[in-house]
């Protein structure tokens, strides 16, 4: 979700009065919006933005839209969607792009003096919308620049990355496109987009002059918007032609809401794109569409009726008709994120006010319980806090020194582990296999708490399965540990027999070889042939380890082992 | 001087003239002279105030030191004299010792005293009972435990099911399912964990895998345009640590629920994120969800206002529009907490039908999810949410929860 800052007084021209604190409180629903920070003394706001299939509410001009749509409640007009003149400025499509990054749309801004905050916002807004909408400028990216400079039509093309240099912003001297690539920091960060090519993406005008290398970095010439500009020419390309077409749209009705006028630009590519050979942009494709009423109502649990639902969605923004059962609506241009009625419902409840609605409860009656995992879970925790154990709770990350070496399990049998890929810290890198090494964390944490030390944990575990589908298996055991001067096998066996005296479950010792405990002290829980979880007294080298200075004992039971067999 | 004065005139052993002028009368001052046998006897050495003569003693009070005048020749200690005296009941009690004979004081009454009865013989130390008593090594649940055990009968109170799931997930049923798109932003590498191995699961269950499939592409069944790109199924394999627990919710609905139902997970869940006071590894997210005929937008506030006065105490709570992938209405649950102010307290929405009908659900579904983090770590007054798993035994032992 893209936060976005804006201007109180530039926000507050676009809405058309003056907008105090609470008033604003009271708008910011209608965006999804979330006041984090506000500045006084300079009247800036920080504004989060939840939605982020809503690319058209992430600029002060788009925000300001959707409450200016509130207070008159219709859509704002762009007759620049309807123009049905034929463009006078033309950008032609080479072959070869549909390989590279085949889509592009662009339009013509006249007659609005960029001012400083009007420059901020266009910054803004064409990196919100290329790094988040637009994935890091992978599916779209944007270019601004002074129309004056440009001759008609403009080419985009694609060349050898020697075969051609400019001056790229924030430069004083001319690169080669692979040069550019390479140094400009621009290029470090975006190059990878183009990576594999041999011939890179390139706008030039019909004089010949570099515009910029999409959808890496403009021509200082050409593509450097100043303040007091008032001819612009605005291009996007990408991926997605919808998503291109879009964007172009947002930033369209952006400039036209502080008074420029759009002209549309002709696209013209060498084939066949879905939405035509020659595209004419900026471009309402948005379809209209019949809902039936009651879908809506049915979903928000209150009838509105045709009127109202005609009304609170054109103050949404929406062209909507409602007739009979039916309500016939169509997105404003600027927006394309409706796949199913269910998006329609909401927007009604947003243009209405969640506030608007009365909450009901459910009243189908449902009975309530505990898994029986759970419920065997909680009476072990009961019974272990009886004998005098305390809980403790652990993160499952875990690193590989801490379930492994520490324990040294290096080599044998108990030594594999479900990884993470892409660690973060290796003290995270493992999920635990076991709870034994959580509960000495704990001990090695804890030399000054006074003795004994007794510490259990019912928890969740990984323990890899290659028979499993998913390679692993999910289990809740139950990990105790004694730790105290005269901590022995039997005062922690005597736990584990009580323990499973009461959980009814009849068990044997079988004695194991296990490299974290002593040789002969250790075992396995076994019961009719299957194996529940092992006890025994800790190796003095797992300590040492640890640096645990007591002596320790400790014991594992399966608790899903426990189910299977009752 | 001026009290000396007085007296000697008092006496007629001087008188004063004019001009102001002290002229001796020529008679003796007795006085005078007491005070004079008196000094040259005492020479600086202490005697009794009772011996002597009445007239003396007198004249030696008035000479004394006292309160605000510490120029006198005399000082006056008192010493108070005390005698204790057995009472008849003592007298009584010395006797009875007497016969007796000596006895052992012991400080324990042991088996062997009860016993034979020799306690009889035996005197009991009397102990301080005031001192601090020793420290007990107590078996005890952990507060944060004992936190979310609360949490947990509050929902089986209000009629939820528990449900469990896996820590490892397939992309499938941690996202795919739940109609996010293969391309969401959150998907990248920076918020999942994923598994080194094996990458992928071998495969997921039919016909979930496919009806998904087509959701995405074109909304398949479900009456929605879908995401509209090439959904790869590779990538729907792909295992990850669980990020949501509405992967939960998710198999739920594929492993057909109760309708009408009621259902909750408390469930450990894995975030790419930076380790800080405010973010953990992993930590647990309580999300559930509720079906039946009878859902709406209207009955998801409903729910909502339940979770604000049951989970939360609050008395006050209000609804904002929220974004989720998953849900749509979409709505966000603040509180008026007493000690936090307004605080988000969870989320919810209806599920979309891109959700509910490719897992075979075709009632509407409330999905939820509350944040009580937060709420724990005021109950049990830490300011680190890495301390709700803290090491610290010392910690764990003298944590007391307020709830």
């Amino acid at each position: 979700m893209p936060t976005v800052s804006i201007n109180r007084k530039d926000f507050e021209e676009l809405v058309g009065q003056p907008v105090p604190d609470d008033q604003l409180a009271a708008w910011l629903p209608l965006v999804k919006g979330e006041l984090k920070e506000q500045d006084s003394k300079t009247g800036n706001l920080r504004i989060e933005l939840q939605d982020s299939n809503r690319p058209d509410l992430w600029s002060c001009e788009g925000i300001a839209r959707q409450i200016r749509i509130k207070l008159a409640g219709a859509p704002s007009p762009y007759p620049f969607f309807k123009s049905m003149k034929r463009p006078t400025h033309r950008l032609l499509v080479s072959a070869g792009l549909e390989h590279v990054r085949p889509y592009v749309a662009a339009c013509t801004a006249v007659g609005y003096a960029v001012t400083d905050e009007g420059l901020t916002q266009l910054i803004q807004v064409q990196e919100k919308l290329s790094d988040v909408f637009g994935r890091k400028r992978h599916t779209v990216s944007i270019g601004l620049y002074r129309l004056p400079q440009i001759v008609f039509p403009v080419h985009y093309g694609l060349v050898k990355p020697d075969e051609v240099r400019f001056t790229p912003l924030g430069f004083d001297e001319a690169l080669s496109l692979r040069e550019i690539l390479a140094l400009h920091p621009k290029g470090v960060e975006y190059g990878s987009i183009l990576a594999g090519h041999e011939l890179v993406p390139l706008f030039r005008d019909e004089a010949g002059h570099v515009l910029s290398l999409p959808p890496i970095i403009n021509s200082r010439e050409v593509g450097e918007v100043r303040v007091g500009d008032r001819e612009l020419f605005v291009e996007v390309t990408g991926t997605d032609l919808r998503m291109v077409v879009l964007t172009l749209n947002i930033l369209a009705v952006n400039l036209a809401d502080r008074g420029a006028a759009i002209k549309p630009v002709e696209v013209s590519y060498p084939s066949p794109t879905p939405l035509g050979k020659a595209v004419q942009t900026p471009l309402d494709f948005g379809k209209p569409q019949s809902i039936l009423i009651e879908t809506i109502e049915t979903a928000l649990g209150q009838p509105l009726g045709a009127k109202q639902m005609q009304a609170v969605l054109r103050a949404y923004g929406y062209e909507a008709k409602a007739a009979h059962n039916k309500v016939s609506i169509k997105l404003p241009p600027y927006r394309h994120d409706l796949m199913h009625a269910v998006d329609v419902a909401e927007d009604v409840a947003i243009s209405l006010g969640y506030d608007r609605f009365t909450p009901e409860m459910p009243t189908q009656f449902t009975v309530g319980s505990l898994s029986r995992l759970e419920e065997i879970s909680d009476r072990i925790r009961d019974l272990m806090v009886g004998f005098g154990f305390q809980e403790i709770i652990s993160n499952i990350l875990a690193s590989r020194l801490e379930l492994v070496e520490r324990m040294r399990l290096g080599g044998s049998e108990w030594d594999r582990l479900v990884e993470v890929q892409n660690v973060m810290s290796k003290s995270y890198a493992c999920l635990r296999q076991w709870i034994t090494p959580s509960l000495l964390r704990v001990e090695a944490a804890s030399s000054r708490s006074f003795y004994p030390h007794r510490l259990f944990e019912v928890g969740e575990v990984a323990v890899p399965d290659p028979t499993d589908e998913m390679g692993s298996r999910t289990l809740t055991v139950l990990g105790a540990l004694i730790a105290h001067a005269g901590a022995n096998f039997s005062e922690v066996h005597s736990c584990l027999d009580l323990l499973l005296f009461y959980l009814n479950q009849p068990y044997t010792l079988e004695v194991m070889s296990h490299p974290s405990f002593l040789e002969g002290r250790a075992g396995r829980i076994v019961s009719e042939g299957r194996t529940l979880g092992l006890i025994g007294e800790l190796h003095p080298e797992t300590l040492e380890h640890w640096q645990v200075s007591m002596p320790a004992v400790a014991f594992e039971l399966e608790i899903d082992a426990l189910l299977r067999e009752g | 001087m001026s009290g000396a004065i007085g007296c000697l005139k008092k006496e007629g052993a001087i008188r004063i003239v004019q001009g102001g002028y002290v002229e001796a009368t020529g008679s003796p001052s007795p006085m005078a002279e007491s005070l004079r046998a008196l000094l040259r006897d005492l020479r600086g050495s202490s005697r009794e105030l009772d011996s002597f003569p009445e007239a003396l003693r007198r004249v030696i009070e008035q000479y004394a030191v006292r309160r605000g005048n510490a120029q006198e020749p005399f000082r006056i200690d008192a010493r108070i004299e005390r005698r204790y005296l057995l009472t008849p009941q003592g007298e009584e009690a010395v006797q009875a010792l007497a016969q007796q004979g000596p006895a052992d004081e012991v400080s324990q009454l042991t088996p062997e005293l009860l016993k034979d009865g020799t306690w009889r013989t035996k005197r009991f130390r009397k102990y301080t009972i005031s001192l601090r008593p020793p420290r007990l090594a107590a078996g005890k649940r952990h507060p944060y435990r004992e936190f979310l055990d609360q949490v947990k009968r509050k929902l089986v109170s209000m009629g939820f099911q528990e449900m469990r799931g896996p820590l490892i997930e397939t992309e499938f049923w941690n996202m795919d399912a739940l109609y996010m798109p293969q391309f969401h932003p959150a998907r990248a590498i920076h918020d999942v964990y994923f598994v080194k191995e094996p990458t992928h699961a071998r495969s997921i269950d039919e016909p979930f895998l496919t009806r998904v499939a087509a959701t995405h592409r074109n909304g398949g069944r479900t009456g929605s345009t879908g995401w509209g790109y090439h959904y790869d199924q590779t990538r729907a394999r792909r295992l990850v640590l669980r990020s949501q627990g509405t992967a939960v919710s998710a198999r739920r609905l594929a492993a057909g629920p109760q309708v009408p139902g009621k259902y909750f997970s408390i469930a450990r869940c894995f975030r790419y994120d930076q380790v800080d006071a405010t973010h953990a590894t992993d930590f647990f997210q309580i999300e559930g969800i509720v079906l039946g005929p009878d859902i709406t937008f209207r009955t998801l506030l409903g729910l909502l206002d339940l979770f604000a006065r049951e989970m939360a105490q609050a008395k006050e709570s209000r609804f904002l529009p929220a974004y989720f992938p998953f849900t749509e209405p979409s709505v966000e649950l603040h509180v008026r907490h007493p000690r936090l102010g307004w605080i988000e307290l969870g989320g919810a929405g209806l599920f979309r039908p891109e959700v509910t009908s490719p897992l075979g659900v075709d009632v509407p579904v409330i999905a939820w999810g509350l944040g009580l983090d937060r709420m724990a770590m005021v109950a049990l007054d830490i300011h680190d949410i890495r301390d709700l798993f803290s090491t610290d035994l010392e910690m764990i032992r003298t944590t007391r929860s307020h709830f």
